[in-house]
C-alpha cells in the first residue's frame, strides 16, 4: 500500500522530495493531533469541516492541506543544508563558543592518538611474541616428546587466564609471558603425549596457552582496528569542530586534501557528474544522503515539537497526561535520531572518501587534463587547477587535444 | 589572554550540563505547573456566566469551571461532572457559585402567580414544529402564543423538556399560563406557534 502510494507520488516528485517530506507530514499530523486534544475551537473546527458529511468540502480541504504541505516541504528543503550545518557547529557559536565545546573532541582526538599508538604497539609486539612463542613452545614440545616421563602440576594462574578469556576480559603481553616462559621450560623436559594425567595437563594447558596467545592476538587487532576507525571516521585529522556530526562532515574534505590536495568543496559538483556516470554508485550515494537529511529533518522537528509543548502545555494548562510523556521521549528520540545521524553520516563521508578514489581520475579525463604519472604529480595538479578555477591565477596547465 | 585548554574544556562542559539542566528545569516547572492546575474533580464548583433563573437548563456558555478546566479538558471530564443539559434547581445570579447540589438533571418547573394573585397552571407545548426553539427558549424566556391572533401573550417558560431516547428528539416548552389560556388552548384545536418576544430577555 505505502510502497504504490510512494511509486504513485515519485511519478509526480522526486524520491529524495517525497521520501524527505515524510518527517514533515509526520510532524504536522501529531502537531494536528496536540493541537485537537488542546484546543476546543481545533476540535469544533475539525468536527465541521473534516469530519463533515460534505465530501465535497472534505476533498478541497484534503487538497489544499497537500498542496500546502508540499509548499512547506519544498521551502524546508532549501534550508535542510542550513539546520544540517546548525548540527554541525557551524552557525552562531561563534569563536569562543565554538573553542570551548570543540575542546572536548581535541582532548579526545589527543587521547585517541595516544591510545591508538599504544594499541599499534601492542599489537605489533604480541603478533611478533605469538609467532616466537609458538616456535619456541614447539619445539620445546618436541623435544619432550623424547623423554619417557611427565612431572607437571596444573599452572593455576593459566585457570585464571582463561576464565577472564571466558568472560571476554584483555590479557596483558606480561602475564602471558609469566606464563610462556615456564610452561616451555616444562614442556622441554616433560613428554605431553603419555597417557599419565600429568601428561594430559601438560598437553591440555599447552594448548589453552596457544589459544590465550591468539586471543590476546585478536582483541589487541580489534582494539587498534576500532580506536583506528574512530581515527579515521570520527575526525578530520587535527581540525575538530564543536560538534560530533560537525567532525564527521569534516573527514571527506580531509581525506581528499590530505591524499591527494584535492579540495573537496571546489571539485565536489564537477566530480558529481562524472560520479553520476556510475548509476549504482550514484545512487547508493544519493540514499546515504537522503538518510542523512531525513534523520536531520527529524531531530529538527522532534526537537521543535518536544520544546513547543513542554512550554505551551503548562501555559495553557492542558493535557498532564501527556505532558510527562513528551517531556521524557521528545528529548531521548532527538538523541537517538542524532546518533543514528551520526551512523549515517560516517557511512556518507565514507561513500565520499571511495568516490574521491574511484571517480578523481575520471574527472581528470572530463577536464581533458593528461594523468599524472604518479602520486606526488597529482597532487601538483589538483593544486594548480584549483589554483585556476578558484584564484584565477594564470598557471598554465596542458590540456589533451584528442 | 588566551584560555588554557582545561578552562576551555570546563566551559564547553558547563555549557553541555547547563543546556541540560536548563531543560530539566523547565520540564520540572512545567510539571508541578499542570499539576497545581490539576482538580480533584469532588471539588469542582462552577461560576454562573448569566443571571440563571429556577428551572434553567445549562449551556455550555452559562458557566465557568472553578477552578477552571481549560476548554481542551472539558471532553474529557467525567461525564457527571459536565453540567451542561441540567436544571438549576434555584435561582442563583451572574458571577454566583453553583455546586452539584444545586444542579439536577430532571427539569425543574416552579409556577408562580399572576399580577392578581392567582394561581398560574402549566402549560405544555409541544415543539415538534418549532424544534429549532427548543435550543434557544430556556426558563423566564418570554413568548407570545398565536394562531393568526395571539392567545396568550407575554408568556413565561418555565423549562425545557427533551426526551433524547426518541428520534428526532421531542421538545415541550412548560409555559406559565392562567387558567383561562391553559383552558382556551386546550378545547380549541388550532395550529398555534409560539414566538420569542423581542424583548425577552432570554
Amino acid at each position: 500500500m505505502l510502497g504504490t502510494l510512494l511509486d504513485k507520488l515519485q511519478s509526480l516528485f522526486s524520491k529524495n522530495f517525497v521520501i524527505g517530506s515524510i518527517p514533515l507530514f509526520a510532524f504536522l499530523f501529531l502537531q494536528s493531533l496536540m493541537a485537537y486534544r488542546v484546543s476546543y475551537y481545533f476540535q469544533g473546527w475539525v468536527r465541521s469541516y473534516f469530519l463533515s458529511k460534505d465530501t465535497f468540502l472534505q476533498a478541497m480541504l484534503s487538497f489544499a492541506l497537500l498542496l500546502m504541505v508540499v509548499i512547506v516541504s519544498y521551502v524546508l528543503s532549501t534550508v535542510s543544508v542550513f539546520m544540517r550545518e546548525i548540527l554541525e557547529g557551524k552557525h552562531g557559536l561563534g569563536e569562543f563558543l565554538s573553542n570551548a565545546l570543540s575542546q572536548k573532541y581535541r582532548n579526545r582526538l589527543i587521547t585517541l592518538e595516544s591510545d591508538l599508538s599504544e594499541a599499534k604497539t601492542k599489537r605489533r609486539k604480541l603478533k611478533e611474541k605469538q609467532n616466537l612463542w609458538t616456535r619456541e613452545m614447539g619445539e620445546a614440545y618436541q623435544l619432550g616428546a623424547k623423554v619417557n616421563q611427565c612431572v607437571y602440576q596444573p599452572r593455576p594462574n593459566l585457570v585464571t587466564l582463561s576464565i577472564r578469556r571466558q568472560s571476554n576480559q584483555g590479557i596483558t603481553l606480561g602475564e602471558l609471558e609469566a606464563e610462556v616462559r615456564p610452561l616451555t621450560n616444562t614442556l622441554r623436559t616433560n613428554n605431553a603425549e603419555l597417557l599419565t594425567e600429568a601428561s594430559k595437563n601438560l598437553d591440555r594447558d599447552h594448548g589453552t596457552l596457544l589459544q590465550l596467545i591468539r586471543y590476546a592476538t585478536d582483541q589487541a587487532q580489534e582494539r587498534y582496528a576500532q580506536l583506528l576507525t574512530e581515527f579515521q571516521f570520527d575526525y578530520a585529522g587535527e581540525d575538530v569542530a564543536p560538534t560530533k556530526m560537525g567532525n564527521i562532515s569534516r573527514v571527506a574534505p580531509h581525506y581528499a586534501a590530505s591524499r591527494y590536495s584535492m579540495n573537496l568543496d571546489v571539485f565536489w559538483t564537477r566530480l558529481q557528474k562524472v560520479v553520476a556516470a556510475d548509476a549504482n554508485f550514484y545512487s547508493a550515494m544519493q540514499d546515504a544522503k537522503m538518510q542523512v537529511d531525513f534523520l536531520v529533518a527529524l531531530i529538527w522537528y522532534t526537537f521543535s515539537f518536544t520544546v513547543m509543548w513542554v512550554i505551551a502545555l503548562p501555559c495553557m494548562g492542558e493535557a498532564h497526561d501527556l505532558f510527562l510523556g513528551i517531556a521524557i521521549a521528545g528529548p531521548l528520540l532527538t538523541y537517538a535520531w542524532y546518533r543514528l545521524a551520526l551512523q549515517n553520516y560516517r557511512a556518507f563521508a565514507n561513500l565520499l572518501c571511495a568516490s574521491v578514489d574511484l571517480f578523481r581520475t575520471d574527472l581528470l579525463k572530463t577536464l581533458r587534463v593528461p594523468l599524472p604519472a604518479n602520486a606526488e604529480q597529482e597532487r601538483l595538479i589538483w593544486e594548480t587547477i584549483e589554483q585556476r578555477l578558484v584564484f584565477g591565477e594564470h598557471s598554465n596547465i596542458t590540456l589533451q587535444t584528442t | 589572554m588566551p584560555l588554557s585548554s582545561k578552562a576551555l574544556a570546563r566551559f564547553g562542559f558547563a555549557i553541555r550540563t547547563a543546556m541540560v539542566v536548563l531543560y530539566i528545569t523547565v520540564a520540572i516547572a512545567g510539571f508541578c505547573v499542570l499539576r497545581s492546575k490539576q482538580m480533584d474533580p469532588s471539588n469542582v464548583r462552577y461560576i454562573a456566566t448569566r443571571d440563571l433563573p429556577a428551572g434553567y437548563q445549562l449551556q455550555a456558555s452559562d458557566f465557568a469551571f472553578d477552578p477552571p478546566v481549560p476548554p481542551g479538558e472539558r471532553n474529557r471530564l467525567p461525564t457527571w461532572l459536565d453540567p451542561t443539559g441540567h436544571y438549576v434547581i434555584d435561582h442563583h445570579p451572574k458571577n454566583g457559585l453553583l455546586a452539584q447540589s444545586d444542579l439536577i438533571s430532571t427539569p425543574v418547573i416552579k409556577v408562580g402567580k399572576d399580577d392578581k394573585g392567582n394561581d398560574m397552571v402549566i402549560y405544555w407545548f409541544p415543539l415538534q414544529k418549532q424544534a429549532a426553539l427548543s435550543r434557544v427558549l430556556n426558563a423566564d424566556s418570554r413568548v407570545d402564543i398565536c394562531s393568526g391572533a395571539c392567545v396568550a401573550q407575554n408568556v413565561r417558560v418555565l423549562s425545557i423538556v427533551c426526551s433524547a431516547a426518541t428520534t428526532p428528539i421531542d421538545c415541550y416548552a412548560a409555559l406559565e399560563v392562567s387558567t383561562d389560556s391553559s383552558a382556551k388552548l386546550a378545547s380549541e384545536k388550532k395550529d398555534y406557534r409560539i414566538i420569542l418576544r423581542g424583548d425577552s430577555t432570554r
